[in-house]
């Protein structure tokens, strides 16, 4: 609708009606007025004419006087009116009008059809109705009705004056009735098409009235919004210049107003990197999307932006404008950088921690724990443990409930720190935990831990407090004075032995110096201190005299040691008492000093005596022939020791006989066997050849081979008894051994002294040196023969004793008397003659038989003699 | 074959020595002679069917044993014996444990005692 309805000024009353009202009096206050003045103009023309016509000088007053009642009513309409009382007038339009034509009608004396057309004027008012009439539909109808009742009646009472057919009137009646009736409805159907279309149009219009006033209403909330708004609003061309912005975006890059933000070209002027804008302008299906990107503000200034970003098309997909809104976020991320960086050094710091650093929430699961914890605690309990982990139920039954009731104490709000020695698998390990509430807007919302494995701590207690003790103890149980100084030399500590020669406390001692406790040193012990402690900071060994409150003077042994302790240097002294040793020494120096006065003494008794002795060597001088006899005696023994040494030398050149028999006894054993093999050759071929000799040479092959069977029996022996070296030990058949010595020793036997023999039936062999063995019973028959001095018998018995053999050699000789019987072996024992015997004999035999692991005794014998028992072990183990 | 075929080697260096146990065998064995280990070892190359080897030990140049141990490479079959005017030494013992010489004689030699134990390593 184009066209704006206009109400008259007049009818200002009906600004606000509604719209069918407002048209209704439109037409009402225009029909009235046109009224008013055709009615002002038809009265005086009427008058005129009533005046000026022929068959009427006066006015028709039956005429007259309802026109003019008309026109006052018709004025009282328009009062009506325009003061707004729309039904009032409009009523009294209709039936003024409808009255006056009535009037009209039965006043007017006019002939029957002048008469009668007045009733097109019912027509005209009633055809009106719906025009004028408002809300009750049903008053047109019943205007109608009432109007045709009226005619119907006024007809039928004016008939007679109508001078009309019967038909005519007839006709007349019924046309107009049925038009009349005809015309109600239709009037009744026009005012209710009417008033639906004006209705509705009614309800258009006052929709689209409450639609625009809506609209004004959010425009405004909208543009208030979009003037007050924190968050900066702009559009924006793909070609980079703003169309649009609001006052805070304009604010936002700094710029004084739109129109100076307008000139800017975005892509170069605020934006700092050139790919930001890409990214912001970039094409994208989420529509809105957001966006972070930073703006160059005009003073220079970056600026980060949160935007949630718009694309506005047209109906081709074209993109005409951006658009977005945005907001400021440089402080958030300033803040979120910072909380960044401050995350990064907490996290580092944490992490990094040597210590384990743990967090708990309210309902006791693990907030924060860094990997020192998590390794501590997967070592001790063997569980792994992480961020979400409920820590109590990680925790070892028979420990949970301790640590339950620690954690609700720091729930609680208290500060504690608790040692504990957790025992996990006989491992022991000493902890210590530093746990503090986590409060957040004064509200605790979980507990921090710092825990330390105190293990090395405590043990490093434990070994200074031992330590401590020990040194206590040394200190004490010291026998010597201990005593440290602080330079100013007043006492720091002294031990229980120092403190009982002062005869002080030991801790009334502390603080004073020396004099002060009663320790008095001589000057030149005290100078020897210093002058050592200067030259070489510490003073050992040196010997000081000390006097104490008694009186007393000590000697003392004295060690010093500069230490520092704290920072402060301080005399460390022992002192152990030496007075008894030199006490001791004094006397030992006087002792000294007497002894050289005896001996004094003792020179001057000697040179006396010697004075004697003088005189008594005159005495001697005359006892010369004595001497010269003695003298005569001496120089036989040296004879006879001539004369043994001589038999030495033959005992030596018998041992060197036997190296001579080595030899000799080889250079023999060939000629020997030519000897014995040639005669063997000639005897074999006497036999062959010439039988008939060989009776008579037989005999003579006989004391050949026996001469040189005994030959070959004495090179034999005496190659055997020599065998010294060391030759390894081999098969000795001790009775062929036994007879060779036999055989060596023929000679001094053969006539005076009878050999038996009990030999044993088993062949007896030693693993031994034959030499050796040699030698031991040649030794042992040799002194056997020599026991005897006249006549005699030798006895030889052997025996086999599974695990040892045992050989006896008796003789009747002159035997070994008692005293002399362990004395035997004995080396160079002899009883022998000087020059008869070396002694050395039995102590060779006896060491060569107990090298073989055997004994060898002498067997005490009742008669006179001597038996000696060799035992020899058939133990292949031998040495 | 009899007795006689069967040679046996004597290495001395003492040529009456050589004499006399050739003799002594003249009868029972073919014996072969040499005066030193070297021609010895020429003999056995000559004779290979040797079957016994006696030695005397102490000889100039290579000693009994010496030859013997050299022989008894060459030759491990023949049985070999020692014979020594001295008493045993450790080159002999050491040869007897160990097999190389079947046994000792000593000087003057007994041929009964010799002629036992050929017996002895030829007929088992």
């Amino acid at each position: 609708m184009t066209e704006q309805f206009k109400i008259p000024n007049a009818l200002k009353a009906y600004e606000d009606a509604d719209f069918f009202i407002q048209l209704k009096a439109k037409f009402v206050y225009h029909l009235v007025v046109s009224a008013i003045i055709i009615m002002g103009i038809m009265i005086p023309i009427f008058a005129y004419l009533q005046k000026s016509s022929p068959t009427h000088s006066a006015i028709n007053l039956q005429v007259f006087i309802p026109m003019v009642a008309a026109l006052l009513t018709f004025i009282l309409c328009y009062l009506l009116l325009v003061r707004g009382y729309y039904l009032a007038s409009a009523s009294l339009l209709l039936i003024s009008s409808l009255t006056m034509i009535w009037a009209i009608m039965i006043l007017s004396d006019d002939p029957g059809v002048a008469r009668l057309d007045t009733v097109v004027w019912l027509f005209t008012i009633l055809a009106m109705a719906p025009l004028i009439i408002d809300k009750r539909r049903g008053l047109s109808l019943g205007l109608t009705l009432i109007n045709v009742i009226l005619l119907v009646a006024f007809l039928f009472l004016i008939r007679d004056s109508l001078h009309i057919s019967d038909y005519e009137f007839n006709d007349f009646m019924a046309n107009s009735t049925v038009a009349l009736v005809f015309l109600g409805i239709v009037s009744y159907n026009i005012y209710a098409i009417n008033k639906s279309a004006i209705e509705k149009a009614e309800a258009d219009i006052q929709s689209r009235k409450k639609t625009e006033i809506e609209l004004r209403k959010s425009e405004a909330k909208y543009k208030n919004l979009y003037n007050t708004m924190p968050n900066g609003f702009y559009r924006s061309t793909p070609e980079g210049y703003f169309v649009d912005a609001n006052p805070a975006f304009v604010k936002m890059l700094g710029y004084s107003s739109l129109e100076e933000l307008k000139k800017v070209y975005i892509p170069t002027e605020l934006y700092v990197e050139a790919s930001e804008r890409t990214e912001v302008t970039a094409f994208s299906e989420f529509s809105p999307k957001a966006v972070t990107y930073r703006l160059k503000c005009k003073d220079g200034q970056i600026i980060w932006l949160e935007e949630n970003a718009r694309f506005i098309k047209d109906k081709n997909g074209k993109v005409l404008f951006h658009e977005g809104i945005c907001t400021n976020i440089t402080d958030r991320k300033k803040a979120e950088d910072a909380l960044q960086e401050s995350e990064a050094d907490l996290k580092s710091i944490i992490e990094n921690s040597v210590d384990s650093i743990w967090s708990l929430n309210k309902n006791y699961e693990l907030k924060y724990v860094n990997h020192v914890f998590a390794d501590e605690f997967n070592h001790v309990f063997g569980v792994e443990i992480q961020k979400g982990n409920n820590l109590l139920q990680a925790l070892p039954e028979p420990i949970r409930h301790i640590w339950k009731e620690r954690y609700d104490l720091v729930l609680a709000g208290e500060s504690v720190v608790f040692e504990d020695l957790i025992d996990s698998g006989g491992q022991k390990v000493y902890i210590e935990v530093s746990a503090n509430p986590i409060a957040l807007n004064d509200k605790i919302v979980g507990a921090c831990f710092f825990g330390r494995n105190t293990t090395n701590k405590k043990l490093a207690e434990e070994e200074l407090r031992q330590s401590k003790e020990l040194f206590k103890t040394l200190f004490e149980a010291a026998p010597v004075d201990i005593s440290l100084t602080e330079e100013n030399g007043r006492y720091l500590l002294v031990n229980q032995l120092y403190a009982q020669k002062l005869g002080l406390p030991a801790t009334a001692v502390i603080g004073k110096t020396a004099k002060e406790a009663g320790a008095n040193m001589d000057e030149q012990s005290l100078q020897s201190i210093s002058r050592e402690l200067a030259q070489k900071g510490f003073a050992e060994g040196l010997e000081i005299t000390r006097q104490f409150n008694d009186g007393k003077t000590g000697y003392y042994y004295y060690n010093g040691n500069q230490i520092t302790i704290n920072g402060e240097k301080c005399l460390l002294s022992t002192s152990l008492e030496i007075t008894e040793k030199k006490k001791i020494e004094k006397e030992l120096e006087d002792y000294k000093n007497n002894l050289e006065v005896l001996v004094q003494e003792r020179t001057e008794e000697l040179t006396s005596a010697n004075e004697e002795l003088k005189a008594i060597n005159e005495e001697l001088y005359d006892k010369n022939h004595i001497i010269n006899t003695q003298k005569e005696d001496l120089e036989r023994a040296i004879a006879s020791l001539k004369a043994l040494q001589i038999k030495l030398i033959q005992s030596e050149k018998m041992a060197s006989l036997g190296v001579l028999t080595a030899g000799v006894a080889h250079e023999i054993n060939n000629p020997i066997n030519f000897i014995a093999n040639g005669t063997a050759a000639i005897e074999s071929i006497i036999s062959e050849k010439h039988q008939e000799s060989l009776i008579e040479l037989n005999p003579l092959f006989e004391a050949i081979n026996d001469g040189v069977k005994r030959v070959t029996g004495i090179i034999r022996s005496m190659s055997k008894y020599n065998r010294n070296e060391a030759l390894p030990a081999s098969h000795c058949n001790i009775h062929e051994i036994i007879d060779d010595g036999l055989t060596l020793l023929y000679n001094q036997y053969k006539t005076r002294i009878k050999i038996t023999k009990s030999y044993t039936s088993d062949e007896l062999v030693v693993i031994a040196q034959e030499g050796q063995l040699h030698q031991v019973f040649l030794n042992v028959l040799a002194n056997a023969i020599q026991a005897i001095e006249e006549e005699g018998d030798i006895h030889i018995k052997t025996q086999n004793l599974k695990d040892r053999i045992k050989i006896t050699i008796t003789d009747n000789g002159t035997g070994i008397a008692e005293e002399h019987i362990n004395n035997i072996f004995d080396p160079f024992y002899t009883t022998k003659d000087p020059g008869k015997g070396t002694g050395l004999g039995l102590s060779i035999t006896q060491r060569i038989i107990t090298d073989h692991n055997g004994t060898i005794y002498c067997k005490p014998t009742l008669n006179k003699g001597s038996s000696f028992v060799i035992e020899l072990p058939l133990n292949p183990e031998k040495a | 074959m009899t007795e006689k075929d069967i040679k046996i080697l004597y290495v001395d260096d003492e040529p009456n020595n050589l004499i006399l146990l050739a003799k002594l065998f003249r009868k029972k064995y073919n014996v072969l002679q040499a005066i030193s280990g070297e021609e010895g070892m020429e003999v056995l190359a000559g004779n290979p069917d040797v079957k016994v080897v006696i030695s005397d030990m102490n000889m100039p140049g290579m000693n009994g044993i010496e030859f013997i141990n050299k022989a008894k490479t060459r030759y491990p079959e023949i049985r070999y014996f020692v014979l020594t005017g001295y008493n045993i030494t450790p080159e002999i013992t050491f040869a007897l444990e160990s097999g190389i010489i079947a046994k000792y004689f000593s000087k003057p030699f007994d041929i009964k005692e010799i002629d036992e134990s050929i017996n002895a390593v030829l007929w088992g």
